[in-house]
């Protein structure tokens, strides 16, 4: 080997001694479960990449299931489909149950979602914003026949998400005062 | 010059590893991925690389006794020192936000803490105290905690408990709401530790599907109470308008009041195993350090 590669080959195994742990660091991370972590920070270099979409897309797919269950007459089947925590679910089967319970069946339908924010609190969780428009109407629980007129009910709903096994899913669900100034602190 | 590059290949790798450990936790908490201290321990990949670098370690330590390098010897068994002190202090550590009511006694179940932050192998504190006075006398900022008959003032500042470590961090007002039926008598009662000085609160019982949104009105007069209730089911808002204290209001079936309401301390417990160890070891870790740059220049220089 001529004399003057010599520095040139060890500076090369130096540089490749301290660098590939670098790289390799959120590689490593991507295969053993922290995926979300090293996404976020892409997504904080790269907007485009961040994950606003993913959680809408969550979010609508919640709506749709909790109206399927209410459409349904409370059947609680495909409850393990709705994007939402065990604790969430729990308290779609609650409402439901105690609705079929009462012998009346309660029919919702979504008129509009308004995304007013996605905002991404950290890798594994998400606050979304939504003005929700729904027309809703009570059925009798055996002839499914209709109680009543439909009705509108507007609000503007809080969705705090957390990241489950790489899926969005709907922790808890609040409500929020809507005022000039924008939304109230502490709601 | 192989020969020369394989012995200086396993701590040039060792320090690679360490300066990317250091590197990517640093981006973590600075970009708010993981919240700054021992939550980064908590990911994988770092877990991974602390034991890559342990593996490192080790094969400097059997290199520099091969080789006779004394300070790579010292550098090696400092940085295996406080690896492990790391390590044992991140295992052992326990950090809990609590609330309890003015009369509750704290119990050592996960149930009563409401966040914090638990080392594979702590405890939960193994103390026992009730909580007497929130605010005594007006004092702002303090709270009575009774151990063994004994009471003990708590402020903003650590204090030690057994093991341990308190702290108070705020007072709050918990409003008693009772939700009864008229079939099937009292549905709920129960203090909720929902902070009403803070504006509105959101909250709701496992047993029931409703939500209720509950704020304090500015007082009409003098003793009486006055509360904006809300009341949710779902998408519905089933009611919506103000409640005096002890007014029982018909929703849909049953009946909710505002009874009572309670004050409450927002309380921190910490428990800090083998810090001084940690901290003996990165100052070790660090004279090795400076000797072993000093001698490297003295080499040079000579």
């Amino acid at each position: 080997m001529p004399e003057a590669v010599l520095p040139r080959t060890t500076l090369k195994t130096c540089l490749l001694a301290f660098l590939a742990p670098l790289l390799l660091f959120p590689l490593v991370g991507a295969v053993c479960g922290d995926a979300a972590y090293y996404r976020y920070l892409l997504a904080k270099a790269v907007p485009s990449l961040d994950e606003s979409d993913r959680i809408k897309a969550a979010v609508t797919e919640f709506n749709n299931r909790f109206m399927d269950i209410y459409a349904s007459q409370g059947d609680k089947r495909g409850i393990g489909a709705v994007p939402a925590t065990v604790g969430m679910r729990h308290s779609l089967v609650t409402d439901s149950g105690s609705l079929w319970v009462g012998g009346k069946v309660l029919v919702y339908d979504i008129a509009s979602l308004d995304f007013r924010s996605v905002q991404q609190d950290g890798p594994l969780s998400a606050t979304v914003l939504v003005k929700e428009e729904w027309n809703y109407q009570y059925k009798d629980g055996k002839t499914y026949k209709e109680v009543g007129q439909v009705h509108g009910t507007g609000s503007l709903m809080r969705y705090r998400m957390v990241r489950q096994g790489g899926a969005w899913l709907v922790q808890k669900c609040e409500p929020v005062r809507e005022t000039a100034k924008g939304v109230n602190k502490g709601d | 010059m192989t020969s020369l590059l394989s012995k200086k290949l396993i701590p040039m790798v060792t320090i690679g590893l360490a300066l990317s450990l250091l590197f990517w936790s640093l981006v973590l908490s600075a970009t708010g991925a993981v919240k700054p201290g021992w939550p980064v321990l908590d990911l994988t990949s770092v877990r991974f690389f602390g034991l890559l670098l342990a593996l490192g370690l080790l094969a400097s330590l059997v290199t520099s006794l091969l080789e006779r390098s004394r300070s790579q010897l010292c550098l090696c068994l400092a940085g295996l020192f406080l690896l492990l002190a790391t390590m044992y202090a991140y295992l052992f550590q326990f950090e809990g936000a609590l609330s309890l009511a003015e009369g509750e006694s704290y119990e050592p179940f996960p149930t009563s803490f409401s966040s914090g932050h638990k080392g594979a192998l702590a405890p939960f504190p193994q103390v026992s105290f009730t909580l007497t006075r929130v605010e005594p006398d007006g004092k702002k900022g303090r709270a009575v905690i009774v151990q063994k008959g004994v009471g003990t003032e708590i402020d903003g500042s650590w204090r030690e408990i057994g093991s341990s470590e308190i702290r108070f961090k705020g007072a709050a007002l918990a409003p008693l709401v009772v939700v009864s039926s008229k079939e099937k008598g009292e549905l709920e009662r129960s203090y909720v530790k929902a902070d009403l000085n803070q504006g509105e609160q959101v909250f709701e019982f496992p047993t029931l599907p409703y939500q209720f949104l509950l704020r304090q009105e500015k007082a009409k007069g003098e003793g009486k109470e006055s509360f904006h209730l809300g009341v949710r089911r779902g998408k519905l808002s089933l009611f919506e308008g103000s409640a005096d204290l002890g007014q029982k209001i018909s929703v849909q079936g049953v009946e909710v009041s505002i009874e009572d309401r309670r004050k409450f301390a927002l309380l921190e417990i910490r428990t800090r195993r083998g810090l001084v160890a940690m901290q003996a070891a990165a100052a070790l870790f660090a004279v090795a350090a400076l000797a072993a740059m000093i001698r490297i220049k003295g080499g040079k220089q000579g």
